[in-house]
């Protein structure tokens, strides 16, 4: 009787626990529903209507974006972005961070130093990256000495190749803080026991550091592709509406659909891309989550 | 430890005796700020009980040098009417002209006209009497320069009054010599001996100390004695039209026309120069201790002796927020504001406080991507019919230049899309296309109705989709070819047309810029360079660019254009072309006046003007945001936007309007009288025949030209460089052809 009581005394505390958690996260849950989640299913349901007037449109607006070649082009080179910088930026940025990790003294100035690139407004690096690559900019002069007319950096091919230094040098600061973070919470006993058992550096790195630094990989991943989306206020600073088409994103095509009121196109597609990242998330963390048992 | 302790609990001391410094400075400044009030209420009971006590010496003394009036702040003043005052010219008088408009000592505005009768010049007085609610003229001759009917030329007189309570004129005599003249009972006296500049444009005033003022286009102003009229002084200053005297007192423009200078003609001394910033057309006006100025950004006030100008209300939609406004005259009196305006042969609008029965009950929201001096007119008399509705113009330029039309789109869209868009738009610019498709425009044709009748049939069959009319604009100019007697197979196509320059060595005016090549002839021979397919013809654009450059080469083209307009807000050419420095033009007729001087110049050349096929440029193009709500107040703005009230009235040079009516009146008009050009040659506006047969072919127009803003920029952009030599042909084509194509895909 009396384990009963405290059982159901137990109960109720965890369902007033329950109540006062509820309360405190209800702010930001009324602002998730209502900023986020019924803006959703608006788009969801847009995605299915026509493009003029009412009714259901069924699957029309995705064929459409899936037809165009607009679209088709930004997600190639997105996709291209993705798949050719990410890795680079993660894997230089983890090899900074392995390498400030040996550097105990001086770490944190150098910390600092690779931050800056954050702190530096879009505009005035792109403004910068103008000065030399533009039209009428240093390298075209100095090939003018030479009798040589340079291209228009930023509206040739070359400006994929700008747009991704520009995103490895703000963000490798960041990624490798959130790396050196990680290889900061790694048991120092576990190197001391692999050093007694003979492992040298490379030993160590690979069998006690990197599966130590899943989950913040899984993290800098995600992170990292969010900033990869970003890359587009650079961007659109270089080529405008309509860049050269190696720099044209996926923001671009939305942006300009908006202009031109493409609405149903417009939903179709933010659908289509929301599904693609939750699956390349589930996919990640399934791969970077040590499966428990 | 004990060290960071310490280091911890200094910094906290540091910070709160911060903190606390802080808020002693700040109350302290407060009680300053307080005190000095407070001394001001002192200061102002001792000056009224000292009074007597104070020599005037002694009151000089008590005026620190440091005491700055101009610190004084004025509001910004809100709910301000524009008000139309009532025309002096009535079906009886409407021969008369505009002369000049004074406020007289009672504060009373006198506006002079003059009429021509058969024995020269009759000049007459328009004294407005003004009540609660209306307002009138009192009309009487002006007996006094009755003596001089046969000695004006061309009706050139000034009557104005001195600041010494005398009634002076300026006028021109038949020899074109200017004279002064002054009131002496029912005759006058000259002032002789002024050796003032002739000149039509000048502003002439008279101190109070009799001394006469004078400032001409020569931005120079110059002081001369009454007596003898020997010259006093003279210093440089800014436009003429600025002059504004008080007393002795000159105000007017310093030479970069951004600042008021103030001279005192009695000391013959500067006074401190009131900073602006002001960067259109200034008047000046005074009231009381205070210098007002009203410019196309608004009217601005400073004390007398201040340093600086504050503006105290904003043009928003007043008539004088017009680019192409004229402004006249400006006065003050009380808490109105009286501006006079060259539309209308002088029209006078009032700018005081709304009354009770002005309060509006209604509102219309009209959107344009630009400011537009058409929809700022109608706005103004629009308001002025229907005084219970308020309008909101709203301009998709807002305080941050650098924003991008693309921007400017997407923010309206977001508002449209919201239910918060606006009531009608200005569509230039804007992406008809896709609105028209997407359902954002609703159909004119309900809410024009009768008045279709009295638009021209083929302005409304050119923007007729399905028996519906989206949009419809309110004005339109129509491209033309200012010929020599060339064979129209020179300018048939683009390839003769720049063969015939090369072969010349040159046929357009000089000082064109790569820019203004590659705008005229886009908008005179556009490339076809989208396929059916919405594929890129890149062979098309490879040919139009290389002729564009080779027109660049023959003409010589410059970097930065030396015209103050451009091709589209109809630059002139008319004297070049006439005397032959010139051979061929390319202009854009912007409405009847436009055609100004051109029929003579051709025929002076045995040449002919000719139309671009028939094509016109559409402006102000008004469409309905099918969303609104708004309906009765849409209907009422739309129809008074298309009645003849409104497109009649003739706003710079905005094209020709759509009301059949009009144009037939115009085509009537008789301007042959009006003389323009220099030294060497006259040039006579057209006559009312080259008027008719202009009309003829402003009626035959039915092409809109409708240029894809996106795709004009993106040549615009990739061209230039291979205009100027700086990038290669197949470089600048590819680039144009690959930015292009992206914008076809995505449709």
């Amino acid at each position: 009787m009396e384990r009963k009581t405290q059982k159901v005394k137990s109960l109720q505390k965890q369902k007033r626990k329950f109540r006062k958690e509820l309360l405190f996260l209800l702010p930001s849950v009324i602002g998730v529903i209502i900023f986020y989640f019924i803006p959703f299913c608006d788009v969801l349901l847009r995605s299915f209507r026509p493009e003029f007037g009412g009714g259901f449109a069924g699957f029309d607006n995705y064929k459409a974006v899936l037809e165009n070649k607009a679209f088709k082009i930004a997600v190639k080179n997105t996709l291209k972005f993705v798949v050719i910088y990410i890795p680079i930026l993660l894997i230089f940025s983890l090899f900074l961070a392995v390498l400030l990790d040996y550097l105990r003294e001086k770490q944190k100035i150098y910390k600092k130093i690779f931050l800056l690139p954050m702190a530096i407004p879009v505009a005035s690096l792109v403004l910068i990256w103008k000065v030399f690559f533009g039209e009428f900019g240093l390298i075209n002069r100095i090939l003018s000495c030479f009798h040589v007319i340079g291209p228009d950096y930023f509206h040739t091919s070359f400006a994929f190749l700008v747009l991704g230094i520009t995103y490895l040098w703000r963000n490798f600061g960041y990624d490798m803080l959130l790396w050196k973070t990680g290889i900061d919470a790694v048991d120092a006993d576990l190197y001391e026991a692999a050093a007694l058992d003979g492992a040298g550096f490379v030993k160590r790195f690979w069998y006690i550091t990197l599966p130590q630094l899943k989950e913040m990989g899984f993290v800098i991943i995600i992170i990292s592709v969010i900033n990869s989306f970003k890359v587009f206020r650079e961007a659109y600073l270089i080529g405008g509406d309509y860049p050269n088409q190696s720099i044209y994103m996926l923001q671009h095509l939305f942006n300009n659909w908006f202009v031109q009121l493409e609405l149903g196109k417009l939903t179709a597609a933010a659908i289509m891309l929301a599904c693609v990242i939750i699956f390349f998330v589930a996919c990640i963390e399934r791969i970077l989550t040590p499966k428990e048992g | 430890m004990f060290k960071k302790g310490h280091i911890l609990i200094s910094l906290c001391l540091l910070l709160m005796c911060c903190l606390l410094l802080g808020c002693t400075k700040t109350d302290s400044k407060k009680e300053e700020n307080s005190s000095d009030i407070q001394k001001e209420d002192v200061t102002d009971e001792k000056n009224i009980t000292d009074n007597q006590e104070l020599s005037d010496n002694e009151k000089d003394n008590t005026k620190q040098p440091d005491e700055d009036e101009s610190e004084v702040t004025f509001e910004l003043l809100e709910n301000y009417k524009e008000r139309n005052i009532p025309s002096v010219y009535t079906e009886d008088n409407n021969k008369e002209q505009y002369r000049n408009v004074i406020l007289n000592e009672n504060n009373e505005i006198e506006y002079y006209t003059y009429s021509e009768e058969s024995d020269g010049y009759s000049i007459w007085k328009y004294t407005l009497i003004e009540e609660e609610k209306s307002a009138s003229w009192k009309r009487e001759e002006v007996s006094w320069l009755n003596g001089l009917q046969g000695k004006i030329s061309g009706g050139r007189i000034v009557p104005f009054r001195g600041e010494d309570l005398n009634n002076y004129a300026v006028y021109i005599d038949n020899m074109e010599k200017a004279h002064v003249i002054k009131q002496r009972e029912d005759s006058f006296t000259e002032i002789l001996g002024l050796d003032i500049r002739q000149t039509d444009y000048r502003q002439v005033a008279v101190l109070k100390n009799g001394n006469i003022v004078s400032a001409d286009l020569g931005r120079e102003c110059f002081v001369y004695k009454q007596e003898d009229g020997s010259l006093l002084t003279s210093f440089r200053s800014g436009w003429y039209e600025s002059l504004c005297v008080e007393e002795n007192q000159i105000y007017i423009t310093d030479q970069t026309g951004s600042s008021v200078q103030h001279y005192d003609a009695e000391k013959q001394e500067f006074k401190t120069t009131i900073e602006a910033d002001f960067k259109t057309d200034v008047r000046i006006a005074i009231d009381k201790d205070d210098i007002y100025v009203c410019t196309k950004n608004g009217i601005y006030r400073a004390k007398q002796d201040g340093k600086e100008f504050q503006k105290v209300l904003d043009s928003g939609t007043y008539h004088f927020a017009k680019d192409s406004g004229v402004l006249l005259k400006f006065f003050v009196i009380g808490d109105a504001f009286y501006v006079v305006y060259g539309e209308d042969n002088g029209a006078i609008k009032k700018y005081s406080p709304a009354k009770e029965d002005d309060i509006t009950t209604k509102s219309l929201t009209i959107y344009s991507m630009k400011s537009n001096d058409v929809i700022l007119d109608m706005i103004s008399e629009f308001q002025n019919k229907y005084p219970d509705t308020e309008i909101i113009y709203e301009t998709g330029e807002g305080s941050e230049a650098s924003v991008t039309a693309a921007d400017r789109i997407r923010t309206l869209n977001a508002r449209i899309l919201a239910g918060d868009g606006p009531d009608i738009l200005v569509l230039d610019g804007l992406p008809t296309e896709s609105y028209i498709k997407k359902g954002i425009l609703a159909d004119l044709n309900p809410v024009l109705g009768d008045l279709k009748e009295e638009l021209l049939p083929s302005i409304l069959s050119a923007y007729t989709v399905e028996d519906k009319i989206y949009m419809l604009p309110s004005r339109f100019s129509i491209p033309m070819f200012l010929t020599s007697g060339q064979n129209p197979e020179v300018y048939a196509s683009l390839k003769s047309f720049v063969e015939y320059s090369e072969a010349e060595g040159g046929v357009l005016p000089e000082g064109y810029s790569y820019f203004d090549f590659l705008q005229i002839l886009y908008y005179n021979y556009p490339p076809e360079i989208i396929e059916k397919d919405k594929t890129v013809n890149k062979e098309k654009l490879k040919e139009f660019l290389s002729l564009t450059k080779r027109l660049c080469e023959s003409e010589q083209a410059v970097e930065k254009t030396n015209w103050f307009v451009t091709y589209l807000e109809g630059r002139g050419m008319d004297i070049p072309f006439a005397k032959g420095d010139v051979d061929f033009g390319f202009i854009n007729i912007k409405g009847g006046y436009g055609l100004a001087t051109y029929p003579h110049a051709v025929e002076l050349r045995n040449g002919e003007l000719v139309a671009n096929k028939d094509i016109f440029f559409p402006e102000t193009l008004l469409g309905i945001n099918a969303l609104s709500k708004n309906e009765e107040q849409i209907s009422a703005f739309i129809q008074f936007a298309f009645s003849y009230e409104i497109q009649e009235r003739y706003i710079g040079s905005s094209g020709y309007q759509i009301y059949t009516k009009v144009l037939d009146e115009f085509a009537n008009e008789d301007l042959s009288y009006l003389l323009s050009g220099d030294s060497t040659t006259v040039l006579r506006s057209a006559n009312q025949k080259e008027n008719e047969q202009m009309i003829e072919i402003v009626k035959k127009a039915y092409t809109p030209f409708m240029v894809d803003e996106s795709i004009w920029q993106i040549i615009e952009e990739e061209s230039i460089g291979y205009l100027k030599g700086n990038r290669e042909l197949t470089e600048s084509v590819d680039a144009i052809a690959s930015r292009i194509q992206l914008y076809l895909y995505e449709q």
